[in-house]
């Protein structure tokens, strides 16, 4: 059991899609500037990259070859309009944070890469845990992303103040080039272990 | 995936898997309407709450009507001590890239525009969505309702700030000839 977590946190850094693969930036750049807002799109991505792996990898003996990239576009945008649709029904104010970003999920070259790299090509079972896997390295880097810049710049984790009330906040983690500072930090401690 | 399928064959998959697609999209758009529009009335009822004090978000059954084109007069009865009415104008146009809907608060006694808030747009993630960020929005509070709506653009957002102003400014027009 140790050995298979091991060997799964392993893949977790070694393969991670954001800090390895420079995957799927845009989003993690975008909607970090609170923890509620990474969560729910990690969330979102790694149900749609589930079950775009489950569906793809189910049909990957039918899915005609050079017709492939359009399936696999119509695939991940059901899903990815579905979740958008929930989101805006059940969960309004975060939509409204996320804005478009939701439905740029069908653009992460995460997603599409996995497809034509994993799940076009193997059985279900070994396409849901590479699935499982992408998803969750991308939600933990935009979730340690988030944590930095939410408690920096609005000195509060998950909505709650945590830093006293003179904490002066730091607004530049409130915008985009706070996220660029805290990703490229990531990407380069990772890269200084991984070696 | 299946090599040397003959394109008829991958055009008759695509097809079979479009229909499919759009079938079960068309499910999901009618079991979320009704929470969708819930959504949305409570979002408005928020927003009055937020210009009218008095205003709370159990009350508010709206009377509503059309002053145009894709223009909704609200008017709501408050149960604040001075009972006045709680006026709100939808306005429904077109941004740079697609429909804005926001939504104008006056303030009748001063004869001002109280608030100013975007209920939805499709502008640039970052650069013109920067239309619906408070900090821009509160340009507009506290114009005249008498003279013409002039705000600066905001820079590297100019087309999208001006379809903005332009849709308030018609807004503005129908609050001083509708509203008593």
């Amino acid at each position: 059991m140790r050995k298979h977590l091991r060997s799964f946190l392993l893949a977790l850094h070694r393969s991670n899609p954001v800090t390895v693969g420079l995957l799927g930036i845009c989003s993690a750049l975008a909607v970090t500037s609170r923890l509620s807002n990474a969560l729910a799109m990690g969330v979102m991505v790694i149900t749609v990259l589930l079950g775009t792996a489950f569906l793809i990898s189910l049909l990957r003996k039918t899915i005609p070859d050079r017709m492939r990239l359009l399936v696999v576009m119509m695939i991940v945008s059901v899903f990815v309009i579905t979740g958008d649709r929930l989101l805006q029904a059940w969960f309004p104010l975060i939509s409204r944070e996320l804005g478009p970003y939701v439905g740029l999920i069908i653009t992460n070259c995460i997603i599409l890469g996995r497809a034509e790299a994993c799940y076009l090509r193997s059985p279900i079972l070994p396409s849901l845990g590479d699935a499982f896997i992408h998803g969750l390295g991308y939600t933990g880097v935009l979730l340690a992303i988030a944590f930095f810049r939410e408690l920096l710049g609005f000195g509060s984790l998950f909505g709650f103040m945590v830093m006293p009330e003179s904490w002066p906040r730091w607004s530049a983690m409130t915008l985009a080039p706070g996220a660029f500072f805290v990703l490229s930090l990531l990407i380069w401690i990772g890269k200084e272990r991984r070696q | 995936m299946k090599p040397g399928v003959s394109f008829s064959g991958g055009v008759l998959f695509v097809t079979l898997l479009a229909a499919a697609s759009s079938l079960l999209l068309a499910g999901v758009e009618r079991w979320t309407a009704p929470a969708v529009e819930r959504a949305r009335a409570e979002r408005l009822k928020s927003v009055l709450s937020l210009a009218y004090p008095g205003f709370s978000a159990e009350e508010g059954i709206f009377s509503s009507r059309e002053v145009g084109n894709d223009l909704l007069l609200l008017e709501a009865e408050t149960a604040s001590v001075s009972r006045e009415p709680a006026w709100a104008l939808i306005v429904q146009g077109r941004g740079l890239w697609g429909p804005v809907e926001l939504l104008m608060v006056p303030d009748l006694e001063k004869r001002l525009l109280r608030s100013v808030t975007v209920l939805e747009h499709q502008e640039t993630p970052g650069i013109g969505s920067r239309i619906s960020e408070r900090e821009y929005l509160d340009r507009y509070s506290g114009l005249s309702l008498e003279r013409p709506v002039k705000v600066d653009a905001l820079t590297g957002a100019t087309k999208s700030s001006q379809a903005f102003s332009s849709l308030v400014e018609q807004g503005r027009k129908v609050l001083i000839k509708e509203v008593p």
